[in-house]
């Protein structure tokens, strides 16, 4: 059916036009020459904005009415809109509009565009004496960039000249410049050169010169001449043209606006010997402009029979491009290459083994940091697959490839819970330890995976397992540094020190300068000197202090291996395994060698602690002392030394140990808080409770020193900064976020970078969106996650991991509890867990543990090995 | 950028081979002279001196050899030695298409 608007409108046309004729309706009656008036005006408006057409089809009418007048507009008009096709490359419709031009112009007046025409339309031969006559006697209005074209096409038309003396000097230049590149073209460089020398620089053709000078500096290898040649080409001759596809091969760099012209690449294209892949280029070139980067990619891909290769030639470089840029693009950008490159994986759909194992590998780098372990490990061994097809089996490759699996699985990521109860969990156990023994099997040479393997043992709290393979280690790498070194800390932790010693000597004996050893060495010296002390072994004890000689420093803030603090050591194994005098003497005198007497005393404490369980005799008590007349006098330097000396000694403590010891540091941070302090003092003793995982318990006393400071400073960057610091910037209020953008205006304007820096990341951190649950377990990973002994070894293996943007519970019900289960055996947590569960949901209370146990860096006992977790090996 | 490349060896080449280039390449562009080229293939060098680096760099490379396609392909030629002169009649044709424009 059709009721078009048009039907109706031709209808009513009709039955207007119907009722004029039959003199039942009169047109209304207009002064001719106030229309006349009004069209030459629209007409005139037309040729002065480029409106050629328009301004042509008016002119044609007036032209009717006075020609005289009329006519030169019209000539104008119709000139304008052939030049306007030649340059939209409508030569065809260019030259009908000459024909009618001729019909109304004068020869002169179409001189110009006659010949530039025939050019366009690549009749060189039919302008070319035409063209040799115009540029003898170029017409007043005859411009340069015309002059130009019309040089170019006598040179393009290649032609025998025709015989006249007017043009002879002319010809004798254009046959230099043709038989110049003719030349070029064989090769014969010297001759080109002596060709186009005689061609003086006021000549029509001396751009051509210009050219033929860069050509010859490109083919010698000259490209910085070539370069300076060709750039001074006029851009709108010929040769200009052409010369850009050298200057861009030369190392011109490419402009950022936009994709590189046709010509061009064409010209790239011949030059590489690849005329078919210039021209395809273009087309990619222009999707990938057009952000379409998939298209892009299929472009090639369906046109280039090669393509994609591994390669080094060109077909290569440009599939190397794809491929790798997937891995360098922004994520919302290379998605749209990865949705292609997923298409191809899913499908097997390569269109070569080689598209299929670059799929695979930039599919597995790519999803790498999103990926489920399912996922990661059929992106990993599909690209493994493909490469064993087509180059056969590499088991170091294979071996290198199963290590970064491994280490993918073992990464932790950072779990993102509701109620921003944050835990940092590993992403597949038991995926990662099978693909770094496989690696290790695959390759007995690769270090980096047997060491990779070693830590990973050592987080899973797997000793035996580690120290067998510490021990397989130190056969098949004797004199690896970075071994040695794995090896004697499984020593110690195992207290084999003289083993351990033994390793450190050989390492020492390989690089005396590494700077890992003196303090490895110094604990291990230690540690034997504490068995010998245990062994009533007193003088070998000593002369084994005696041997930590040259590895002492002076240096008061190192807490491993300056004096003070060995001679505490050394003083509190008199004591408690050797003789009380000398204990007295030596602790006489690292009180005096110590930078402060609270640190002495508070490092003493400890450090009596620490080695509480294994004495034999008694050591005198530091803490009376210590809450007696230091607490008193608590100054904000001295807490900072305090708090470096709690983080040394913590490290290694079982769990809830240190409970009233935190609790005697935030008395004294406390006390410190009312005593005068400088700004410097207070962001040192923030940084330091942040790093030692102690700003939960400090919180009170570290929001005194931000207030302080802020009173003084209400725009301090930094302490603004640090007061925000509590918040999940992902899921925070605006008026948070605006905060941050304030702070980092404020930062930026009194130039502190640091704390710019460190505010944009929060700010990058708040722009991902709002916070999202943790992905669902996969099939087979069920068991995994739902072990609540695992889960809590996890919470204790990465105690200082924990996300620092994630949201404290500033509640002190909360805090109060959180201290409360962080030093609960797990005996007393089970009866806790009864008790509480009458009162709380089962997964918040779940939540509560985990979060107080990875705030309160208290190590759990290691995870049952779980019989039940899916292997996928 | 490659730096296979770079040096001018093929993916095949073994250890020798490539120091033999890598030795060659700093002798031609020593660094008071070539500081950048310099730079440039001893960053190379140490990507692919030895199997266990080769075979990282080929698997975990993340380096895009150019911004655009044609950036790419670009940096790739600028390793290559200068082309040969393109034979009379595609420069021809090829001047003609570039004054049709």
């Amino acid at each position: 059916m059709r009721c078009s608007s048009d039907y109706y409108k031709k209808n009513r046309l009709h039955r207007r036009m119907g009722l004029v004729l039959n003199g039942e309706m009169s047109l209304p009656v207009v002064n001719p020459t106030l229309l006349t008036a009004s069209a030459e005006q629209r007409a005139r408006e037309f040729l002065a904005t480029g409106k050629f057409r328009k301004a042509r089809d008016e002119f044609k009418l007036l032209c009717k009415q006075d020609r005289a007048k009329y006519l030169p507009l019209l000539i104008q008009s119709n000139l304008g809109l052939a030049r306007e096709m030649l340059a939209h490359g409508l030569a065809s419709d260019a030259q009908q509009v000459l024909a009618y031009l001729k019909t109304i112009a004068t020869p002169a007046d179409l001189a110009g565009l006659e010949l530039e025409t025939a050019a366009r339309a690549g009749q060189f031969t039919a302008v070319l004496p035409q063209a040799l006559a115009t540029l003898a006697n170029p017409p007043p209005s005859l411009t340069e960039t015309m002059k130009r074209q019309l040089a170019d096409q006598v040179i393009l038309a290649f032609e025998p000249f025709p015989a006249d003396a007017t043009t002879a000097a002319l010809v004798a230049d254009a046959q230099a410049v043709q038989a110049a590149l003719q030349a070029v073209a064989a090769g014969q460089f010297d001759q080109a050169a002596d060709r186009v020398r005689p061609v003086p620089h006021g000549s029509a053709f001396a751009h051509w010169k210009l050219f033929l000078k860069g050509q010859l500096a490109f083919h010698r290898g000259k490209f910085n001449l070539a370069r300076q040649s060709f750039a001074a080409v006029p851009a709108d001759s010929a040769p200009g043209k052409a010369g850009v596809a050298y200057r861009l091969w030369a190392g011109e760099p490419l402009s950022p606006t936009g994709p590189v012209a046709d010509h061009v690449l064409d010209g790239i294209g011949r030059l590489a010997g690849q005329r078919a892949l210039g021209l395809v280029l273009a087309e990619a070139e222009r999707y990938w402009h057009a952000q379409q980067p998939r298209q892009s990619y299929e472009v090639l891909r369906r046109a280039v029979a090669a393509f994609p290769s591994e390669n080094l030639d060109l077909v290569g470089a440009l599939s190397e491009f794809y491929f790798q840029w997937l891995l360098s693009a922004p994520f919302a950008a290379g998605d749209l290459l990865a949705k292609c490159f997923d298409g191809i994986a899913a499908q097997r759909g390569g269109k070569t083994p080689v598209e299929l194992k670059l799929v695979w590998r930039s599919l597995a780098l790519y999803f790498a940091p999103i990926s489920n372990a399912v996922e990661l490990q059929a992106d990993w061994t599909g690209f493994i697959r493909e490469h064993e097809k087509l180059q056969g089996a590499n088991p170091r490759l294979a071996s290198v490839a199963y290590e970064w699996l491994g280490q993918q699985l073992a990464a932790v990521r950072s779990a993102e819970g509701p109620f921003g109860f944050g835990r940092p969990e590993m992403r597949q156990r038991q995926g990662a330890l099978d693909s770094l023994r496989k690696s290790v099997i695959l390759d007995p040479t690769n270090r980096t995976a047997h060491l990779a393997l070693a830590a990973l043992y050592e987080r899973l709290r797997l000793p035996g397992d580690r120290n067998k393979l510490l021990d397989e280690m130190t056969a098949r790498f004797p004199d690896d540094k970075a071994v040695l070194i794995e090896a004697a800390r499984g020593c110690l932790d195992r207290n084999a020190c003289q083993k351990g010693l033994g390793y450190l000597d050989r390492v020492r004996q390989l690089d005396r300068l590494d700077p890992a050893v003196p303090d490895l060495m110094v604990e291990g010296l230690l540690q034997q000197a504490g068995q010998q002390f245990q062994q009533n072994r007193l003088d070998i004890a000593r002369a084994t202090f005696d041997r930590m000689g040259d590895l002492l420093v002076d240096q008061a803030d190192n807490l491993v291996r300056s004096r003070w603090c060995i001679l505490i050591r050394q003083g509190l194994l008199e004591h408690c395994a050797g003789q009380t005098q000398p204990g007295d003497k030596l602790l006489a005198a690292a009180r005096a060698a110590s930078p402060s007497p609270a640190a002495f005393l508070w490092y003493a404490h400890l450090a009596r602690l620490a080695r509480g369980r294994r004495t034999r005799g008694t050591s005198p008590d530091f803490l009376p002392e210590f809450q007696r007349d230091q607490i008193p006098q608590a100054t904000t330097g001295g807490a900072l030394r305090l708090v470096r000396i709690f983080k040394h000694w913590i490290k290694d403590a079982p769990t809830g140990q240190h409970y009233d010891d935190c609790q005697m540091l935030i008395h004294y941070i406390a006390t410190a808080v009312r005593r005068p302090f400088t700004r410097e003092e207070a962001r040192q003793l923030i940084d330091q409770l942040d790093q030692a995982g102690l700003r939960v318990p400090c919180d009170k006393e570290a929001d005194k020193f931000i207030r302080a400071i802020l009173k003084r400073d209400p725009v301090d960057p930094l302490f603004r900064l640090y007061k925000l610091g509590k918040w999940d910037f992902r899921s925070a209020p605006d008026w948070v976020q605006r905060d941050l953008q304030a702070i980092i205006a404020e930062a930026v304007r009194r130039g502190d970078h640091s704390t710019a820096q460190r505010a944009e990341r929060l700010w990058e951190s708040s722009q991902r969106g709002p916070v999202l649950p943790p992905p669902p377990p996969e099939a087979g990973e069920d068991d995994y996650f739902e072990d609540p002994l695992e889960d809590a070894a996890d919470a204790a293996d990465f105690p200082f991991d924990s996300d620092p943007a994630a949201p404290v519970a500033g509640d002190p019900v909360f805090r109060d509890l959180a201290k409360q289960i962080a030093g609960m055996t797990e005996a007393e947590l089970r009866k806790f867990r009864k008790k509480a569960l009458r009162d709380m949901p089962e997964p918040l209370f779940d939540l509560l543990v985990a979060s107080a146990r990875s705030s309160a860096l208290v190590p759990v006992p290691p995870p049952k090995p779980d019989p039940n977790q899916l292997n996928f090996f | 950028m490659n730096p296979y490349l770079i040096l001018g060896v093929p993916r095949t080449a073994d250890d020798s081979r490539i120091r033999q280039a890598y030795l060659a390449a700093i002798k031609e562009s020593p660094p008071d002279t070539h500081p950048d080229r310099f730079q440039a293939v001893s960053a190379a060098y140490d990507l692919i001196k030895d199997e266990s680096s080769r075979i990282r760099y080929y698997l975990f490379h993340r380096d895009c050899p150019g911004a655009t396609p044609v950036d790419a392909v670009l940096r790739f030629l600028q390793t290559q030695p200068p082309p040969q002169p393109l034979p009379f009649d595609s420069l021809k044709e090829w001047l003609r298409t570039c004054a049709k424009i």
